[in-house]
């Protein structure tokens, strides 16, 4: 039999925690909700009750299915945009921020070097970006400072950003270089809780660093490479900020992608039922791409 | 003791969501209102307020001007504040038809009488009356929104507060005078060209700047006054209906010397990625000898510091064999005043906005301090704009030119998503990597797809 001291600490627990499961169910959930029944509309962003319209799925087959030529083109270009961005990202990512955190690990100045590696990730995103436009303009430093070392072969006349071919590689530097920090918070965690005593058993057995490092290592930073791999191909997918900032999407709409995509569509355009639609096509890839990597993720466990 | 603070807390607590939730109190008077306006323009708070305070000393109404930047938060704002029930009494916003919020302003249908529309310039109300080829291209548009579909010809939601003009090359003659042009304005686009080519030669400057980087700043700004001026109305018209193919070998000819504009090498490196701001400011600082702008620009121009005296502009030069060989510049209503359904204050609003509108005193008081070009007809009061401001106001022509033709014409659907992509691979040309003849082609094939969806 449950005693009542029982039944009164279930209630107050529950209580405790009302305020907050009603913030979410009147913020978080209304709003997902809202936005699934907002992609089936046409809205234009005022009085939604007077005046939404029920379109069925036109919204979808207007951007994914050729209801607009131009649009569906558009679409799908922002969308391998999103891919080829998520896949270079953690290309690089990994590596880098794997090797800084053996680095930080490693080394006796590692509160200098983590105040300096993190600072992307406590940097104002619009500002720093912005500094990056400068810095890939024309007259930019990059641009300088291939043609003092006689790189003009390097040099992009326009300007990184002002070329389609090369924006999207300005764009990948960027999300790279703002991907690194949380990725080595993460790599950095995950090698300080590798028990020590494993790494002295495979001394005493002879091992070399290199093995230690693919035998022991590696494998027990598997989960959190999972981790960061859908991490990344999440951020990939919702990309907007820097996008935004550096180029708007062009030259040419070569840069835009999904994010940027929906923010012209609702708020230039006040097409709140397409956006919404786009966006929700986006997360069920996404939400694909997360069940494999967590299906991957617990066979690896297992 | 207790139970007494918990009482008291929950007293606050309830007497605080009563106070939050509450619906604001409508006045049942207009008499000394408090009126609120909102604009994005931030350089123009300070000419409604001045304009304000006039106002408030003829009719004891007081006028709080509140500003938000950049557009796409005004633009939230605005649209959070229609949901909400809690607009302002005044919106300023850009002047056009079918702005898709109109079910929370005021139709001001009555208000808007011959009388009150005669003390406007002619073309005023262009972009603030619904039209009925506004209505019929709506309707076969399926991205058009209900409240929109809902409108009908002849609805007006805003009252034009200035007017303004594109189609402006602004010169350089400290620049241009190294190459012995200055003060010369160019016969032709293909002489134009040649100038800017010989500045960029002679001088270590750029020959031309704009803001590249916005997609459909050329065509917007010059662009549409060469092709128009070029094809006349009627192929210019045959364009946007999908009648007639940009890649036909008379209708590709602006194209074609945009292109070669661009071969010429006289744009500043970088401006494709630039925008307005960044183009001005590289003008301003001396580093192309022609800027493409508006009638806005001169006043930007002067605020980033440049010495405006050695600056001329003219309207934007037509190719050789235009059908239309002059361009006159029009001016066309920038921004517009409307009036929240939900404000208590209506009438007192209304005669703010007719103040700032249509009454002469008000306007001037708002363009000098504002600088722009009051939409008003201004008659004899012209002489009291500041000088700049009333060399721009006389520069326009009554007589509508080709573009405004064009774009009023009655047939027209109105220009669809293929545009859009015509502006994106007009960047493309800039970069190198199609030519003219591969975006005419992919404008016709766009042109295609979309009709045959139905769009």
């Amino acid at each position: 039999m449950i005693s009542r001291r029982k039944v009164k600490e279930t209630v107050a627990g529950y209580l405790f925690c009302l305020p907050a499961i009603l913030l979410f169910l009147s913020v978080g959930l209304y709003s997902v909700l809202f936005s699934v029944f907002l992609s089936f509309h046409n809205w234009a962003g005022v009085d939604f009750a007077g005046t939404a319209r029920f379109v069925g799925l036109d919204n979808f087959r207007y951007f994914l299915f050729g209801g607009s030529a131009i649009n569906t083109r558009i679409f799908f270009l922002g969308l391998f945009n999103n891919i080829r961005i998520g896949f270079f990202t953690i290309f690089f990512v990994i590596p880098i921020a794997l090797g800084l955190a053996f680095m930080v690990t490693n080394t006796k100045r590692s509160g200098a070097l983590r105040t300096v590696y993190f600072l992307p990730l406590v940097a104002s995103g619009v500002g720093i970006f912005y500094v990056w436009r400068g810095l890939f303009g024309a007259f930019g430093f990059l641009n300088r400072m291939f043609s003092a070392l006689g790189l003009e072969f390097l040099v992009v006349r326009e300007g990184l950003l002002g070329n389609p071919r090369t924006a999207i590689i300005g764009v990948i530097i960027t999300t790279v270089w703002a991907g690194i920090p949380g990725t080595m918070i993460l790599y950095y965690a995950g090698l300080a809780s590798i028990d020590e005593t494993l790494y002295e058993a495979a001394e005493i057995d002879g091992a070399s660093k290199v093995k230690t490092l693919w035998y022991i290592t590696w494998p027990l930073l598997k989960p959190i490479t999972i981790i960061i791999i859908i991490h990344e191909l999440n951020k990939a997918f919702q990309m907007f900020e820097n996008i935004w900032v550096l180029t708007g999407g062009g030259p040419g709409g070569a840069t835009d992608v999904v994010g940027t995509l929906v923010f012209k569509n609702a708020f230039e355009l006040q097409r709140y039922g397409l956006a919404t639609a786009m966006g929700w096509s986006v997360f069920v890839l996404t939400l694909g791409l997360s069940l494999l990597s967590m299906k991957l993720f617990r066979s690896e466990t297992n | 003791m207790r139970r007494f603070f918990l009482v008291l807390v929950l007293a606050l607590f309830v007497t605080g969501l009563a106070v939050s939730g509450g619906k604001k109190e409508a006045a049942t008077t207009d008499d000394a209102a408090g009126l609120t306006l909102w604009t994005w323009k931030i350089a123009m708070a300070p000419g409604f307020e001045a304009a304000g305070r006039l106002f408030e000393e003829a009719t004891g109404n007081r006028v709080t001007v509140e500003a938000f930047s950049p557009d796409e938060t005004y633009r939230q704002r605005v649209i959070a504040a229609a949901n909400s029930g809690d607009l302002p009494d005044v919106i300023n916003w850009w002047a056009a038809r079918g702005l898709g919020f109109e079910n929370t302003l005021v139709n001001l249908n009555d208000r808007v009488t011959d009388d009150f529309r005669a003390r406007f310039g002619a073309t005023a109300f262009n972009n603030s009356i619904v039209r009925d080829r506004d209505v019929r291209n709506w309707a076969s548009d399926p991205q058009t929104s209900s409240v929109v579909l809902g409108l009908q010809a002849g609805d007006i939601h805003q009252i034009p507060l200035d007017v303004g003009g594109f189609f402006t090359i602004y010169a350089n003659n400290d620049i241009l005078r190294e190459v012995g042009l200055e003060d010369t304005v160019p016969e032709s686009f293909e002489q134009f060209v040649e100038f800017a080519a010989a500045a960029a030669r002679g001088t270590n400057r750029a020959g031309f700047v704009f803001a590249g980087g916005l997609s459909d700043v050329y065509y917007n700004w010059m662009g549409r006054a060469v092709e128009a001026s070029y094809l006349g109305v009627e192929t210019s018209v045959g364009l946007i209906n999908r009648q007639e193919k940009m890649s036909d070998p008379e209708n590709i000819k602006p194209l074609l010397a945009f292109e070669e504009m661009v071969k010429a090498d006289v744009l500043l490196r970088g401006s494709i990625a630039m925008n307005i701001d960044e183009a001005d400011q590289a003008f301003a600082a001396g580093q192309a000898a022609y800027l493409l702008g508006g009638s806005f620009t001169f006043g930007q121009l002067s605020a980033m510091g440049m010495d405006v005296s050695n600056v001329s502009s003219f309207a934007v030069p037509l190719l050789e064999g235009s059908r239309h060989d002059q361009f006159l510049r029009n001016s066309f209503t920038l921004t517009a005043l409307a009036i929240s359904a939900s404000s208590p204050n209506q009438d007192a609003a209304w005669a703010l906005v007719e103040f700032l509108t249509a009454d002469p005193v008000g306007a001037v008081a708002l363009a000098n301090d504002a600088y722009i070009l009051p939409a008003a007809n201004l008659g004899g009061h012209t002489n009291q704009l500041i000088p700049v401001l009333q060399n721009m106001y006389d520069g326009f022509s009554d007589e509508p030119n080709v573009v405004t033709l064009v774009d009023n014409h009655p047939d027209s659907i109105g220009r669809r998503a293929e545009w859009g992509e015509l502006y994106n691979d007009m960047q493309r040309i800039i970069t190198g990597d199609l030519t003219a003849r591969e975006v005419a082609a992919r404008f016709d094939a766009n042109a295609a797809a979309e009709a045959a969806g139905g769009n």
